[in-house]
């Protein structure tokens, strides 16, 4: 839109790293900095994966107790919420939704843009657990017909209501996520901005070539982004984890768990 | 923005508009805030009685608040929609 | 290069994202969830078959100590009844000893009594044919007279018969 990079705080889309135009059945497809982050992500999750599982003895070694740890935490999470009988199914997708989101917040902390910042990337999760949530109704709930019939539950009245709560509820997951981190982000970047400005009016900054860094932009959005980034980051990984167990874990009857 | 032209006038007054639209769309800030204010109170008087089910009541409220949080999440995007991805400056073609 | 719209809703990215998230999600599952629970089943194992050669050890000896145990209360109850053989047979050798040494005692006595009682009769005997020699000779001596065998015998008779009296 009509906001180019500096104004308004840089609030601004994923920018796009490549470009493939003409591409046969999709037109031009992007390649945005959301995917690029994504692929660094899960290349440094996969090698912290590889490095702390290396090796495996009986008797543990430090980092071999982080990564047992770590699992022990999400199959009693996954126990607890969904029923012994889906750890083994479901812990290791709660584990790559929980470091994915994390990571994908906190890289703001190295400068570059959170993936959790784009829609689209919250909104394939909401699309995984709402496939999950289908999955299970139909397993669950007895097939088609059982899946249509719980919509008309508990009144046939509410039919249209429930079926349109079903769609929104991945929306609904997907953008909370997003509209957490990326209005952090744009908090931050307000503030930056305000800071930069402040600066400048001041005559409190230093200019090396086209770069200016203001004085009061050094330290001031860090303070900020302990809450932003840190906490709000941490707290949606784990909400978002704790909504597809408990969404998923709701479709599945008890004596099934 | 060229503001000598018709065409220009009514992007001015849709600009307005939309920036007021996000301004009031985030009126419904205060629903969660009483909300999730509420939840915390009560989860804080919960720990007070109980203070052994800190753990439970924590997890329980933050996802309470989670939830809660979703019409302000939504009045959230929509005021972002307004400001960064306007839909209705497009439509004014002269 | 520009940048996407800010709430852009863009296909290749959620495809992307979903594509990024099953190859975590893989690697995570393979690796770190199968090498851990992989591990911390062998641990369990190891810890449970650890455990019960524990627990087959401790009852192993706790049976041990139960044979030692009985063994040795079998080897004082021997023991004592050996004891016991030995202080009754002893009891009984002694009994006899002291029995067997009265009989003799009592045998000794009796025969010395016999003896005496011999000796006695001997004596007596003695006496008797002495007396009996003296009474004669007095007799003759005092009765120079001839009397008849018969009445002299009758005398004698009567003599020693008041002698045996004595």
């Amino acid at each position: 839109m009509g906001t180019g990079p500096g104004a308004f705080g840089g609030v601004n889309g994923p920018s796009i790293i490549f470009q493939f135009d003409n591409v046969p059945l999709f037109g031009t497809i992007y390649i945005t900095e959301t995917l690029v982050i994504g692929w660094i992500i899960v290349a440094a999750l996969s090698a912290l994966v590889l490095w702390l599982t290396h090796g495996m003895k009986r008797i543990p070694t430090k980092k071999q107790v982080i990564a047992e740890m770590l699992v022990t935490t999400v199959n009693n999470m996954v126990r607890d919420n969904m029923g012994p009988r889906f750890v083994k199914g479901y812990a290791p997708y709660i584990a790559t939704l929980f470091s994915f989101s994390i990571v994908g917040s906190l890289v703001s902390l190295l400068g570059l843009r959170s993936m959790t910042a784009d829609v689209n990337a919250t909104l394939a999760w909401g699309l995984i657990c709402f496939v999950m949530i289908t999955y299970s109704k139909f397993k669950y709930g007895g097939g088609l017909k059982g899946y249509i019939k719980g919509f008309a539950e508990p009144l046939p009245v509410m039919f249209p209501m429930n079926v349109l709560s079903e769609f929104v509820t991945p929306i609904s997951m997907g953008f909370r996520h997003f509209g957490n981190i990326a209005g952090g982000m744009v908090i931050t970047g307000l503030i930056y901005w305000a800071l930069a400005n402040l600066s400048h009016a001041l005559h409190l900054y230093f200019t090396v070539g086209e770069f200016s860094l203001g004085v009061l932009q050094v330290g001031i959005p860090a303070v900020l982004s302990v809450y932003f980034d840190l906490f709000s980051g941490f707290m949606q990984a784990f909400i978002f984890s704790m909504l597809t167990m408990a969404n998923v874990g709701n479709c599945i009857p008890d004596d099934k768990r | 923005m060229n503001f000598t032209n018709e065409l220009g006038f009514f992007q001015s007054i849709v600009l307005a508009g939309s920036a007021m639209g996000a301004g009031l769309a985030m009126i419904a800030g205060i629903g969660p805030g009483i909300g999730e204010g509420y939840a915390v109170g009560k989860a804080c008087e919960a720990i007070a009685r109980q203070p052994e089910s800190q753990g439970d009541v924590t997890r329980t409220m933050f996802i309470g608040c989670a939830v809660a949080e979703t019409t302000g999440i939504y009045s959230f995007v929509v005021a972002l929609i307004l400001l960064f991805g306007n839909p209705f400056i497009g439509q004014i073609t002269g | 290069m520009g940048n996407m719209g800010f709430l852009s809703i863009d296909v290749t990215t959620i495809i992307g994202t979903l594509l990024n998230t099953l190859i975590l999600f893989l690697v995570i599952r393979k690796f770190l969830f199968g090498r851990v629970n992989a591990i911390l089943e062998e641990r369990q194992k190891y810890v449970e078959t650890t455990y019960e050669e524990a627990d087959n050890a401790k009852a192993e000896a706790a049976a041990l100590e139960e044979e030692y145990t009985k063994k040795l209360q079998t080897a004082k109850e021997e023991s004592a009844e050996i004891v016991r053989n030995a202080t009754q047979k002893a009891n009984i050798r002694s009994e006899e000893i002291i029995s067997a040494a009265k009989t003799e005692a009592a045998g000794i006595i009796s025969k010395a009594n016999e003896d005496i009682e011999r000796e006695k009769k001997h004596a007596l005997n003695q006496i008797k044919d002495e007396i009996s020699d003296i009474a004669i000779a007095v007799a003759t001596k005092v009765v120079e007279k001839e009397i008849s065998e018969k009445d002299n015998e009758k005398l004698i008779s009567d003599f020693i018969a008041n002698v045996g009296e004595l």
